[in-house]
């Protein structure tokens, strides 16, 4: 433990015992709970550590006026510590254990009527349950908490039961977490395995009472809550306890499916289905689904007579066809949302496995007029949604390959389905001036999707020009993306024209949004693997580099305030030392590569290197001709590297962060009289 | 009796996110769908599986509504429809629907900053979440499903900000997310109808505060910031990229130009421009002056502020900056910040509440010495104010509205317990009805007297008044007697005779006997003429016959007495009576008074 925090807990214990509920902030006790659990985790003995901690414990359980929030902190926290063996035993002989875990107790003061209590109190009692001497504190409540008013409690309650079954398990003879404890620490066996059975007893013959057909609405929630708990149980419990529970439950489940209570069939179909299995074949889920999706849009033909009934319910519920689609969806083995997206959806999910779609069937080609028809006419729909659905469909298909027939080549699928650009390239281009942008974006994604080269460099321009006036993130980050995807798809080792490449990474740079100059960034990465791959010697490799200003978009990046942009921007430059600083001096090509990069740093903008010198880098200064190398290594990149691999928050997140502000806060609350109309109100954000 | 439940998942005696579960005639509706700032994991979303486990979410909700675009109010939107999987329907006001992606993407982005955050949603997750959006306007009643229907008033606080009237059948709830009862620059002030739900869930943020007026804030503020450019100094005004921001940019904006002032300001980001974009789109939902001006001149061009350029915070001299994000959490504002920290000519002002583990709480709370990144230290010697601007409705506001809707119960939520705990008093004191404040997870349950409308027909109400004087009184509520009949879906009280006219039956008379045993020693006729004595003795104003066939008649009853056969002793009454409502009632009486009268005087 940071000793600087030990230092300062002392206090913090003295002002949480005092705080009744004056605390700063509703996360503070949540925020120290974490720090004392990953302390726990990390193998360190907290009583040890921090003596205090028993003190504190002791002031606010003797307390009768401590504040309900922070005894549901000190029970939880006392869980913690009893979690440990040793400590539990420390805690035990001072006897804080058993005062604090008797309900009883808590009743007596009048505290229990608070949720809070109760459910520190099966936190606190659930982590001590981590080995078997805990288990002495198995309480009945537990049982009746399992219903309690409060969701919180009663969902607590029900984990906690959980919890304790899974840990009393049986699973086989040598390998269950109590007999293994037991091997180790061979004292008393016998009472801890008597412990265990009473405590599987207990709780089986609670299931098996409290499930039934439900008499009333105290009844009816009791079914509910235990409903929960055994699809908990169930899906956590190993053969010979999931059998001996399903045993125990069975004729009970039974009644209360028969008596059809609508309150219950959530609750119930949760026990029952598993979600994995499928209870019939593929093939006939398909044609079902097919024919119910049919009957959705008025089509009655194919089904039989006589099912009226259903027909009214079922024709146009945008409901079933939802729930139709994403079944259709999830059979094709893919995860998969309004009935157009999902129809989409299920329709690229389709073609990427039935791959043979033949143009010479009659009824395949007549099946992709409509579709044509259909994306027509999305294409322009009022609603934003539809039209960008619309978009990412054709950006889909333009992703995938297939095989449109044995003779012919794979070609992407908008063009097997769509009849190619001359169908979708105009509904793509009409699509960049959309008002709304994610359409706007969309359609710059789906054009980067088609493979057709040379349309593409006709497009650049466009694209630029979005770059520069669009006034969405979105459709800049998809303009840049676009570019990836042209570069990369390109063969040859020059990008197709150097000036369009400037000012892309130019105006990425120096863009607003933060994604945008990451993805900007993702292109001068790509290009500086591009140049050294290509050259196969720094000269030509950094020249180009510097044509392009993939050096200047490094060193902006670096100095960028959005973090994931610096970081980005760091890692790049660390890649570019290593490529062009080997360890020695003596290469011809790295001199080379040095006087290129002179060139390269003077004609850098003025001030990102004022940025830099400022962020300490001093030695770098523009008018002053230095080596690449040695500008490299003036940056500190490894040091930077180090604190922006780090969360943005870790300094002011940190547990020591987190005593000093309980430390100020308590003395700025003691203060707070002097300056009326100061006091911080806790609003929305 | 049908009852209403309201189980907060958040914002149960907190103001850390709102999530409150409402089941309502069978309907189960989400109001609200917050995050908690505070938290880096998934603390900071409401825990569905309180309500469902494996993710059944669509199968248990209705719908969910969304109040207005405050990540405390919709930040775990996406995660909810796209991780969590629920797919039902989704409503918010336009404007809600059109900022909301703005904000959650300027979320995500401090999110993205923080390193080993997880289990956070994509920019592809929060487009396809608002797909699912279906927008409400504002007094159009949205039908939900055939039972389930909402609608949305204006609620002040932010722009798009909604209050919501749900109702199924003849129960109802309103729910007022936040709102204010006082307009201030750009917006107006909350209205609802007088509807009378069974349950008004109001938020109660300023729950014990009558704030002091608005102009006042802004005096100071304006104050604040003119003392510091004169002296030279720079002024950091961190915010969210929207609400606050475009308050206070009018505020500015027009006292730089009533001052002639040459300062520059400058918005940091690109998306508070793209947000002033919306507030020009939308707005009628602004306050009157805003429009009224708007023909003239739109109040979000601004003059006097530009877009800003990192290199501008190094310019000297004085100026004006807003830069997201609003706690100083990271980012432009915090950049700034450390560049400006250090000169006690400059200021920072704070418009908002800040969460623990930000630099916003640290120097709010007064600390003066900042670790930094890399073992640095930042000696903050720049003035540090904090002011809220939030616009919340106080204490007197939300009386205000209370008296405007006239609920039969209120639930407040939103606020900190010690002062909803006095707000509660006030309320119960001042109107009589019962007010709750569950705490998370905590369930209220209100049992509602579903009222019926029934139509009356103009002959009976005539026949009534007739009987009974002038026509009802709500104060003096008086028994009516008629039919109910039920046609086309309608109720219709009519009288007997039309309702068997309307029906077309024929009446029919029910008589009813029993048999009663008695112990009298007398015969038959002795006994009889006893009860007949008796009776005429208690029942005086009623017809009471003794028939020579060995009858007594009282109005409709029939009274005949026989011997048992096993035991002369033993008398066996025999009673019948047709069924007329009145005459049962005054049968069973007085049967109790001849019992009792009759045998003790044996």
């Amino acid at each position: 433990m940071d000793r600087e925090c030990v230092s300062l807990l002392p206090r913090v214990c003295e002002v949480l015992a005092a705080s009744g509920s004056s605390l700063p902030d509703d996360t503070i006790l949540e925020k120290l709970l974490d720090w004392f659990t990953a302390l726990t985790e990390a193998g360190e003995s907290l009583l040890e550590a921090c003596p205090c901690l028993l003190e504190f414990i002791s002031a606010v359980i003797h307390d009768t006026a401590s504040a309900p929030g922070v005894l549901s902190f000190t029970l939880r926290l006392i869980g913690l510590l009893a979690a440990a063996e040793d400590d539990f035993i420390v805690l035990k002989e001072s006897l804080v254990l058993d005062l604090v875990f008797s309900c009883q107790h808590w009743q007596e003061l009048g505290l229990w009527e608070d949720p809070c209590i109760r459910i520190g109190w099966i936190q606190g009692l659930r982590t001590t349950l981590q080995h078997p001497n805990g288990l002495s504190f198995f309480r009945q409540p537990l049982l009746q908490l399992q219903t309690d008013t409060s969701l919180f409690v009663a969902s607590a309650a029900n984990q906690m039961l959980a919890h304790v079954l899974l840990f009393c398990q049986p699973e086989d003879e040598q390998n269950t977490s109590v007999s293994k404890a037991v091997v180790e620490n061979p004292a008393e066996p016998m009472e801890i395995n008597q412990d265990c059975t009473a405590v599987v007893d207990a709780i089986s013959e609670y299931l098996k009472r409290a499930l039934g057909v439900p008499k009333g609405s105290a009844q009816l929630h009791q079914c509910q809550q235990t409903l929960r708990l055994l699809a908990l149980l169930l899906g956590q419990t190993k053969p010979p306890l999931h059998d001996k529970l399903l045993q125990t439950v069975t004729a009970s489940l039974e009644e209360m499916v028969a008596a059809d209570c609508s309150e219950l069939t959530l609750p119930l179909m949760d026990v029952i289905l598993d979600p994995d299995c499928l209870p019939c074949a593929p093939d006939l889920i398909v044609s079902g689904i097919l024919s119910l999706l049919r009957i959705c849009s008025g089509d009655s033909s194919s089904s039989s007579a006589g099912c009226s009934e259903v027909f009214r319910n079922v024709i146009g519920s945008g409901k079933v066809q939802k729930c139709a689609l994403e079944a259709l969806t999830a059979v094709s083995n893919s995860p998969g949302e309004a009935v157009l997206h999902k129809s989409y959806q299920a329709l690229v999910k389709w073609m990427s496995v039935s791959c043979a779609i033949d143009l010479h069937n009659k009824s395949h080609c007549l099946c992709l007029l409509d579709l044509v028809q259909v994306v027509k006419k999305r294409a322009c729909d009022m609603r934003w949604e539809v039209r960008d659905s619309t978009m990412e469909f054709l950006g889909h298909l333009g992703a995938m390959r297939v095989c449109r027939a044995p003779a012919e080549q794979a070609c992407d699928a908008s063009e097997a389905l769509l009849g190619g650009c001359c169908c979708t390239t105009p509904l793509l281009r009409e699509a960049l001036q959309d008002p709304e942008s994610y359409v706007r974006a969309s359609a710059i994604k789906a054009l980067a999707q088609t493979v057709m080269h040379s349309w593409q460099e006709g497009a650049a321009p466009t694209q630029e020009q979005i770059l520069s006036q669009d006034t969405e993130g979105f459709a800049r980050r998809a303009v840049v993306k676009f570019f990836i995807a042209w570069f990369s798809s390109h063969t040859s080792h020059t990008p197709p024209s150097s000036p369009s490449v400037r000012s892309v990474l130019s105006r990425g740079c120096a863009d607003l949004d933060w994604e945008v100059k990451v993805h900007t960034l993702e292109l001068a990465e790509l290009l500086l693997d591009k140049a050294f791959l290509g050259h196969g010697s720094y000269t030509k490799g950094s020249d180009s580099l510097v044509e392009q200003g993939v050096i200047s978009a490094l060193l902006s990046g670096l100095v960028d305030c959005d973090r994931p942009v610096a970081l980005k921007a760091c890692r790049l430059l660390i890649t570019l030392r290593v490529t062009v600083c080997p360890a020695s001096q003596g290469d011809p090509d790295v001199s080379d590569a040095t006087a290129n990069a002179e060139r390269d740093l003077n004609a850098l903008n003025a001030t990102s290197f004022e940025d830099h010198s400022e962020e300490g880098a001093s030695a770098v200064s523009h008018c002053e001709r230095v080596s690449v190398c040695e500008a490299l290594g003036s940056l500190g990149l490894d040091d930077k590297l180090e604190i922006l691999s780090r969360s943005s928050d870790h300094v002011h997140n940190s547990p020591l962060s987190l005593l000093q502000d309980i430390l100020t806060a308590s003395t700025s609350h003691t203060h707070s009289n002097t300056q009326p109309g100061q006091e911080v109100i806790v609003d929305c954000y | 009796m049908p009852e209403i439940k309201v189980t907060p998942l958040g914002a149960g005696q907190d103001v850390g996110r709102s999530c409150i579960l409402v089941s309502i005639g069978g309907k189960n509706i989400m109001l609200d769908c917050g995050m908690h700032m505070g938290y880096n994991d998934d603390r900071r979303f409401p825990d569905f599986s309180y309500i469902t486990q494996n993710g059944r979410l669509t199968d248990f909700l209705d719908c969910l509504i969304i109040s207005h675009f405050h990540l405390d109010h919709c930040g775990a939107l996406p995660y909810m429809s796209e991780m969590v999987g629920y797919d039902g329907p989704i409503y918010m006001t336009h404007p809600t629907k059109a900022i909301c992606p703005i904000l959650l993407e300027d979320f995500r982005k401090i999110t993205v900053d923080k390193k080993g955050e997880t289990n956070f949603f994509t920019s592809q997750m929060i487009k396809d979440c608002m797909k699912k959006v279906i927008p409400l306007n504002l007094h159009q009643t949205v039908q939900v499903d055939d039972e389930l229907e909402i609608k949305a008033y204006y609620a002040g606080h932010v722009l798009g900000a909604a209050m919501v009237h749900i109702k199924v059948g003849s129960e109802s709830v309103v729910y007022t997310g936040d709102y204010n009862m006082t307009p201030d620059r750009h917006l107006g002030a909350a209205w609802i109808d007088k509807c009378r739900p069974d349950i008004l869930i109001s938020e109660s943020t300023y729950a014990t505060t009558i704030r002091d007026s608005k102009r006042c804030r802004e005096r100071d503020f304006l104050k604040k910031v003119h003392e510091s450019i004169e002296r030279g100094g720079k002024v950091l005004i961190p915010v969210f990229a929207l609400g606050r921001a475009q308050e206070l940019c009018i505020l500015l904006e027009t006292f730089w130009e009533r001052m002639n002032l040459k300062a520059p300001i400058y918005f940091s980001t690109g998306l508070t421009e793209k947000a002033n974009h919306y507030y020009k789109l939308f707005i009628t939902w602004t306050n009157q002056k805003i429009r009224k001006t708007f023909v003239q001149r739109n109040m979000f061009e601004f003059k006097h502020i530009k877009a800003f350029d990192r290199s501008y915070a190094d310019n000297p001299g004085p100026m004006v900056v807003f830069a997201t994000p609003g706690m100083l959490h990271a980012g432009q504002s915090l950049q700034i910040f450390k560049k400006w920290a250090g000169n006690e000519k400059n200021m920072v002002i704070m418009p908002g509440y800040c969460v623990q583990g930000t630099i916003g709480h640290k120097i709010l709370n007064g600390q003066r010495k900042l670790e930094m990144e890399g073992r640095a230290t930042l000696d903050v010697k720049l003035q540090v104010e904090y002011m809220s601007f939030s616009a919340h409705a106080d204490a007197k506001g939300i009386m205000q509205l209370i008296r405007m809707a006239e609920p039969r119960n209120m639930l407040l939520v939103h606020g900190e317990a010690v002062k909803m705990e006095f707000l509660k008093g006030k309320i119960e004191q001042e109107f009589s009805i019962d007010c709750y404040m569950p705490a998370n997870g905590e369930t209220t349950t209100v049992t509602t007297n579903p009222s019926v409308p029934v139509d009356i027909s103009l002959n009976l109400l005539k026949r009534e008044m007739a009987l009974g004087g002038p026509l009802p009184d709500p104060k003096k509520p008086r028994t009516m007697h008629g039919t109910l009949i039920m046609k086309e879906n309608s109720l219709k009280l009519v009288s007997s005779e039309q309702a068997l006219k309307e029906l077309g039956l024929n009446e029919h008379q029910l008589r009813f006997t029993c048999h009663v045993q008695l112990q009298d020693p007398h015969s038959d006729a002795d006994t009889l003429h006893r009860i007949y004595t008796h009776l005429k003795s208690v029942l005086k104003g009623y017809t009471i016959q003794h028939l020579p066939d060995g009858t007594v008649i009282v109005e409709s009853i029939v009274i005949k007495v026989s011997s048992s056969a096993e035991d002369s002793n033993t008398k066996v009454l025999l009673l019948s009576w047709s069924y007329q409502v009145k005459t049962w009632t005054l049968f069973l009486e007085r049967f109790t008074l001849i019992y009792n009268g009759v045998l003790p005087g044996g």
